[in-house]
């Protein structure tokens, strides 16, 4: 045989290896995905999920009350990045936001659990800060995207800085940071809520919070059920809102 | 309105914003404070102990995902245009942004009580006692390690009996901690799966490979060339950062969230004491005394911040250097 035609042969057979890897691991994931999906349905029990709600209504008040006071925050540290981003500065600011928003969420609980004996307030600080960190940075990647060339034309032109900015970006953005700000609430309702719950030592909280509903969750497969389910419909919220802008955490989901 | 009210607006938010991150780094500061005094009561080899395990059983995880992720990336990258691929990649998107917590529910709730205590059963079968497996490998061992002995530092009596016997002993106990690690690996494995494939696609789609392998199937190259020399050669250059990035989201991400376990899923539960004990115990109880744990944990948080800062900068060093390497090329 041919030496061309031996090298074609383990050429395609590595390629055919490959691709049979490739449909390994996806149908691995896949698996995975129907599991959960197929536990819920199995375990779920509509009275018991209709029972927590109050609980989950709590959490889903202060998380959007936190989540709202974070907002103009938000809005003043992408309009300061906006309007200096020329300025040397502003890269390592960006950099300081991603690796905030990185930071393992474990750490931000002990931080504001720990250190500020776990009080409502410290709770909702620890909220607020993650929340403003976590918008400003979806906001000034989205405003990344903007070319320099466009507001270098509008300024020689005469326009203030506010106008430009809100011309270029708040006009341009307004239905996508309504989306990403939905996303943040869903982020932190899934990821954060209940870390900083299961955490919390203080009584005032778990009242309010109905702590006893997370942490007997092992115990009960229907409430488990029923907070996954929950989960789920908040990740899959979350999902769609962030196709809608583009914009996929995939880095620090 | 009048130019000098926006300016003044303008100086207003730069004041605020500098107030605020300032409140922050003051929040940091205190941490940082606290974090000293409790690392004063801190067992230090425990916490290299908990450290070196995670980030070995992280470096496994990421290093097995490798090549499922890289062949799930090429398969998407060069059949982009077909309707399937592109709901198999929305469905990647979904799956890398599944909350944690959801995640951990499903890897030990759902999995956990059956599979893994299938797995067990088994385990413990081959490896618990002195059977034919365990006296294979401890022969092997024996058979690797025993001409060492000659070595002067080795005790001279040592016979080989003695050398055998040893090494089943050891074999046996590190069954144990080999299923634990077993699990471990395996759930980060399915972590990180999804996010890999989509950071590789992403690194292949940046470094616009696809037009260099459309011109290397033009000019009559096999496909197998043409992902040779298109997707292996960005992956190559890459491997380190996908390791290190990868390492970094199993070892702060995965493991951290397992250890959580320990607070919330593992109260009573005979099924996960048997398996779940094992699995927090390297991460948690042995690291956690419980009468200092406020002083502890902050300082293990301590710790992992720092570590975590190493990653990143280590990061950022790594991918600099990569894209000198692809601009250079």
């Amino acid at each position: 045989m041919p030496r061309r035609d031996l090298r074609n042969r383990k050429n395609y057979s590595m390629l055919f290896g490959l691709y049979i890897l490739a449909v390994l691991s996806f149908i691995s994931l896949f698996t995975f995905l129907l599991v959960l999906f197929f536990h819920i349905l199995v375990n779920l029990s509509w009275g018991s999920f209709i029972d927590n709600l109050p609980g989950l209504g709590m959490s889903i008040q202060l998380v959007l009350l936190s989540s709202l006071c974070a907002l103009p925050m938000a809005v003043a540290i992408t309009y300061l990045y906006i309007s200096r981003s020329h300025s040397k500065i502003m890269p390592w600011f960006k950099t300081f936001m991603y690796w905030l928003v990185q930071t393992p969420i474990l750490l931000f609980a002990v931080v504001f659990l720990y250190l500020l004996n776990s009080s409502m307030v410290s709770l909702i600080v620890g909220l607020i800060f993650l929340a403003t960190f976590k918008l400003s940075q979806r906001w000034i990647d989205i405003s990344s995207k903007i070319r320099l060339l466009e507001i270098q034309s509008m300024q020689s032109l005469g326009f203030s800085r506010p106008i430009i900015i809100y011309h270029l970006y708040i006009r341009r953005f307004f239905k996508k940071y309504i989306y990403h700000f939905l996303s943040v609430v869903s982020y932190l309702l899934v990821l954060v809520t209940p870390f900083l719950c299961l955490f919390h030592q203080s009584i005032e909280v778990q009242n309010y919070l109905s702590i006893d509903f997370f942490t007997s969750i092992a115990k009960d497969e229907e409430k488990t059920a029923s907070l996954a389910l929950f989960f789920v419909i908040l990740h899959i919220f979350r999902s769609v809102l962030d196709q809608k802008t583009g914009y996929y955490e995939v880095e620090y989901g | 309105m009048k130019p000098g009210f926006f300016k003044w607006v303008d100086k207003l938010i730069f004041s605020i914003v500098f107030a605020y991150v300032l409140v922050f780094l003051g929040f940091g500061s205190l941490y940082l404070y606290s974090l000293f005094l409790g690392a004063l009561n801190f067992n230090i080899q425990k916490l290299f102990l908990w450290i070196s395990v995670g980030l070995s059983v992280s470096l496994l995880a990421s290093l097995c995902s490798w090549p499922f992720a890289l062949s799930l990336a090429t398969l998407i990258e060069h059949n982009r245009e077909r309707r399937i691929v592109r709901h198999i990649l929305k469905l990647l998107k979904y799956y890398s942004t599944l909350p944690l917590i959801l995640f951990v529910y499903i890897y030990v709730e759902v999995i956990g009580d059956s599979g893994f205590l299938t797995i067990q059963n088994q385990w413990d079968q081959i490896f618990s006692s002195s059977n034919f497996v365990t006296q294979a490998l401890a022969f092997a061992i024996t058979l690797i390690l025993y001409p060492l002995t000659i070595l002067p530092f080795f005790d001279s009596k040592l016979t080989i009996d003695v050398f055998f016997k040893t090494s089943l002993e050891s074999v046996i106990d590190f069954a144990q901690a080999g299923l634990v690690a077993f699990v471990v690996v395996l759930g980060l494995f399915i972590y990180i799966l999804p996010k890999m494939v989509l950071y590789m696609e992403r690194n292949l789609k940046n470094e616009k490979s696809l037009k260099s392998f459309e011109i290397i199937k033009s000019v009559g190259g096999t496909p197998w060339e043409s992902i040779q020399m298109t997707v292996m050669q960005s992956m190559k250059n890459s491997f380190n950062s996908i390791l290190i990035h990868f390492t970094r989201v199993c070892f702060f991400e995965g493991l951290i969230t397992y250890s959580l376990l320990h607070f919330f899923m593992f109260d009573n539960n005979p099924h996960h004491e048997q398996w779940g004990a094992s699995l927090s115990s390297i991460f948690i109880s042995t690291s956690l005394d419980p009468n200092r744990v406020v002083h502890q944990l902050m300082a293990l948080c301590g710790v992992l911040l720092i570590t975590y800062f190493l990653f990143i900068l280590v990061e950022i060093f790594l991918k600099k250097k990569e894209a000198r390497s692809y601009a250079s090329s």
